[in-house]
């Protein structure tokens, strides 16, 4: 099973606002704002062997979900040529937005996070398809 | 036959370029060799190690195999660290927990050569105790044990977990029998 981001519409400022879904379930992200902006349209590899969790001794507040204190980094690969580098689904912590990875928003972080905690490794989406319906 | 002694001078240049010739090991390979067949401080590094690169799915088998009752302590603990902060998934990290909440007083007092003041097997059980009444008892439980810059740690994880929810906190202090008044200090303290 794959994921799939969908640009939705433009957020404040650089921001984009769209929606994650994983299967049946879907989750609200923003992506960009600050740096180079939003996640390039196209394929990334999930990188499923390599997620990091920490706290705020281990993860800059961006990382970390305002509610619990608590962060994770899921790295993504682009599949295509692209001068872009350095993504990841993680909570967007501290102020609304990134420099390009996909921020889950409010409750939707642990939402997703439960889901990825209760999926086996080999089980879990290795392939994330970012497209733009702005 | 000159064909044959040709093909086979290839490949073995091939074999040499790769490095296979020289018997060279993944890094991977070779922390498992050490969790697996070293003892104490070698034993336990290696495993911590494992823990912060990404492992393939034989080697998680292979850790995950170290952490029946028939393995000592040691390896049983720090294997399932390793396996539940490489895999994030839940029953692994269950699994962690209940290991580690057997011997509290084991996960800081056992020894590693992996530097820095904080213990990364109490980071983990800290990081899910918001989840897991389990893990923060076990946090609790090791307050008696702890002293430096592992009480230092500990009274962080414990400040924090008491903001979160101070009901259950207070709660699981006084079910795992507590000194109310120090932790409170440390909480205070930190």
């Amino acid at each position: 099973m794959n994921l799939q981001f969908t640009k939705i519409e433009k957020g404040e400022g650089s921001r984009v606002i769209g929606t994650l879904t994983w299967g049946d379930d879907s989750y609200s992200v923003i992506t960009g704002g600050y740096g180079l902006g939003e996640i390039p349209n196209g394929s990334y590899i999930v990188k499923t062997r390599n997620v990091a969790e920490g706290d705020s001794t281990t993860m800059k507040s961006g990382f970390l979900n305002p509610a619990t204190g608590r962060g994770w980094f899921i790295p993504l690969e682009a599949k295509f040529n692209t001068s872009r580098f350095g993504f990841g689904i993680h909570p967007d912590g501290n102020l609304p937005g990134t420099k390009g990875c996909l921020g889950l928003q409010g409750d939707d972080i642990d939402k997703f996070f439960s889901k990825w905690l209760t999926t086996p490794l080999t089980s879990r989406p290795t392939t994330l398809h970012v497209t733009s319906d702005l | 036959m000159k064909k044959t002694i040709i093909i086979a001078s290839f490949l073995g240049a091939i074999s040499v370029l790769s490095g296979c010739a020289t018997g060279q090991q993944s890094v991977e390979s070779s922390l498992l060799d050490i969790a697996v067949v070293g003892e104490g401080k070698e034993s336990n590094t290696a495993s911590i190690l494992l823990s912060k690169i990404s492992l393939h799915d034989a080697s998680l088998e292979k850790l995950h195999s170290l952490t029946g009752q028939d393995q000592p302590y040691a390896k049983r603990v720090y294997s399932s660290f390793a396996v539940a902060k490489r895999t994030q998934y839940w029953p692994d990290i269950e699994r962690f927990i209940d290991i580690a909440s057997e011997d509290p007083a084991f996960i800081i007092t056992s020894e590693s050569d992996v530097v820095g003041p904080n213990n990364d097997l109490m980071s983990f059980l800290s990081y899910y105790s918001y989840k897991s009444d389990k893990a923060l008892s076990t946090l609790i439980r090791m307050v008696p044990s702890a002293d430096g810059a592992v009480l230092e740690q500990l009274s962080s994880a414990l400040q924090i977990a008491e903001g979160g929810d101070p009901a259950r906190f207070n709660k699981l202090v006084l079910q795992n029998g507590a000194d109310k008044t120090f932790i409170n200090q440390l909480i205070m303290e930190d």
